[in-house]
């Protein structure tokens, strides 16, 4: 394998590696936000068109 | 009235249902071909570059779109798009290719779906044992044609295609939580394990062993060896935004679906963040790892150009890897299919089950239909869809529906929907919608990406197209072909129909989309 092609895999997967798992335990260890609605489908203060 | 009141079992079930999205047999036959015929190694600046510049703005923008119009009661985005701007009578017929593509693609999509299927049942029955390449190579052809069985079973991808929608039909009958959520959390994680497996063997595939003439870093090399000179062709970046789209299932109206679900505070930025990364992993650490260092392993540089040439991915996939496998004797050989052809499965179940819920959306919310009739309705959709591709495959009728709904949609859908978001919608206002409840900090560059980079990206992406697809229309086709074509055509008149259909039940049931936003 050339050195280009080692050297750009090897950075390339670490790097996409390492942000997934980073992403993926902040979702992980992040608590949903307690409140917030749940789609009201029929709000009365639409305007009628 | 809508009957919609599904919601998320977890965050996790989320944020893998939408990378389950995301992740699909693309992941593994698409980028690596794409890859070693755009510029090698040095195809990745492009591709990231493309990621950050357009797949990371329309993740963060269709996610706040959904969730925007969740919190109003829609679920799918004719009413989506159309509560978001001052004029939604007109936007929400742009919505029509949210529904659209959702239900043309998964009626081939499914197809492919069910070739895993299938070939997960002969490598398990032992039909690829003892059989040469060439013969491998025509199992794959023979199995297109429906008029040849293998299994003695008549019309036997006929089977296979409506075995697979009906698994896909009960599975979305089950609801958000109870089917496409449960499905995620046990199918990303084994498409993963599956995955990783194949690529440590591609990888440490060893010339001399098992047949093998040359090492896995044989395949690494082609892969990744940089041609920088392609970076300056235009057609390369053009490879590089297509293969974003089609990986990230933007422009789709799946995203928007999902996100619709969420409750109004729920944060959607560190969510479309972990999902669009996960995508990633499974694109460019895994797909191309597994492909391409095996074939290249047994088949040699040459070999596989040839391959890739006349059958593209789908050529290394299904009428290569299966007779590869057998070469690692017949435990290892078995195992090695099922999980080749498992983790596709995977990867195409958790992407239709996406293409499921936006029908079921617009069914339930605005024709109040149940959740189980709204399942099987669209399940009969894609079968009376999907049949002219099975049916007609090799006449091209599969190809069109790819071209015209899997590839020309999703980039004109994604370009009216952020010019939508950015300057109908406003700017400062999508800006509030991204971080209300983010759990990361939104760079505030792409503030300034969402608003003029990634539009004129997708307009250059359009307009550098056209002379494709002005071509597709003016040379000559078969019958089969522009029967789809008029086929796919009336279906996008049949859905505005039903749009404006509702939009009329809706104004007469005093249940309005938004006019003064």
């Amino acid at each position: 394998m050339t050195t280009a092609a080692l050297v750009l895999w090897l950075v390339t997967i670490i790097l996409i590696t390492v942000i997934t798992v980073y992403f993926f335990l902040k979702v992980l260890n992040t608590p949903p936000h307690e409140g917030g609605e749940h789609e009201p489908p029929h709000i009365k203060s639409f305007d009628a068109t | 009235m809508s009957t919609n009141t599904e919601s998320w079992g977890s965050r996790v079930g989320l944020v893998l249902a939408m990378a389950g999205n995301a992740v699909g047999l693309g992941n593994f036959l698409r980028f690596p071909v794409q890859a070693i015929e755009n510029g090698g190694g040095a195809f990745i600046i492009p591709y990231l570059v493309c990621f950050l510049l357009m797949g990371i703005p329309l993740l963060f923008v269709e996610w706040s779109m959904g969730r925007f119009g969740g919190q109003h009661g829609h679920h799918s985005t004719p009413f989506i798009v159309g509560s978001m701007a001052p004029n939604g009578r007109l936007w929400k017929y742009v919505g029509v290719f949210g529904i659209f593509t959702n239900l043309a693609v998964a009626a081939y999509y499914c197809y492919i779906e069910s070739w895993t299927m299938s070939y997960v049942y002969h490598t398990i029955v032992g039909s690829f044992n003892g059989s040469t390449q060439a013969s491998v190579a025509q199992f794959f052809t023979d199995y297109t044609d429906i008029g040849v069985s293998h299994t003695g079973i008549p019309y036997e991808p006929v089977v296979f295609y409506v075995l697979c929608l009906l698994l896909n039909t009960w599975i979305l009958s089950r609801g958000l939580s109870g089917g496409v959520e449960a499905v995620a959390k046990i199918g990303m994680p084994l498409l993963i394990i599956f995955g990783i497996f194949l690529a440590i063997r591609g990888i440490t595939l060893t010339a001399g062993t098992d047949g093998a003439v040359n090492d896995g870093t044989v395949g690494l090399n082609f892969l990744w060896n940089p041609q920088f000179d392609s970076i300056w062709n235009a057609k390369v970046w053009l490879a590089a935004a297509g293969q974003i789209f089609f990986t990230l299932s933007v422009g789709m109206g799946s995203i928007h679906c999902y996100a619709s679900y969420l409750r109004s505070r729920d944060d959607v930025a560190l969510n479309a963040m972990g999902a669009g990364w996960t995508n990633e992993f499974v694109e460019v650490v895994l797909g191309g790892a597994i492909v391409i260092p095996i074939t290249v392993g047994y088949l040699g540089i040459d070999g596989v150009r040839e391959i890739v040439a006349s059958g593209g991915g789908f050529g290394l996939g299904f009428q290569t890897l299966p007779y590869l496998f057998q070469q690692w004797g017949p435990i290892l050989g078995t195992l090695s299919g099922v999980m080749w052809f498992g983790l596709l499965f995977f990867a195409g179940i958790t992407s239709s089950l996406a293409m499921g819920t936006p029908i079921m959306g617009f069914l339930q919310d605005e024709f109040g239909w149940k959740r189980e009739k709204s399942a099987w309705t669209f399940g009969l959709a894609v079968l009376i869809l999907g049949l002219p591709t099975v049916i007609f495959y090799q006449e091209g009728v599969f190809g069109e529906y790819d071209y015209w709904a899997g590839t020309v949609s999703l980039v004109v859908f994604a370009l009216l929907e952020i010019i939508l978001f950015a300057w109908v919608f406003g700017m400062k206002r999508g800006w509030d919608e991204i971080n209300r409840g983010a759990d990361i900090q939104v760079p505030s560059a792409f503030k300034f990406i969402i608003q003029y980079i990634t539009p004129l990206f997708l307009l250059a992406v359009f307009v550098f197209s056209l002379p494709d697809i002005i071509n597709k229309l003016t040379s000559e086709q078969p019958m089969a072909v522009h029967l789809s074509r008029l086929l796919l055509l009336a279906l996008f008149v049949g859905i505005a129909y039903l749009v404006r259909v509702a939009y009329y039940k809706r104004l007469r049931e005093g249940r309005h989309i938004i006019k003064n936003i």
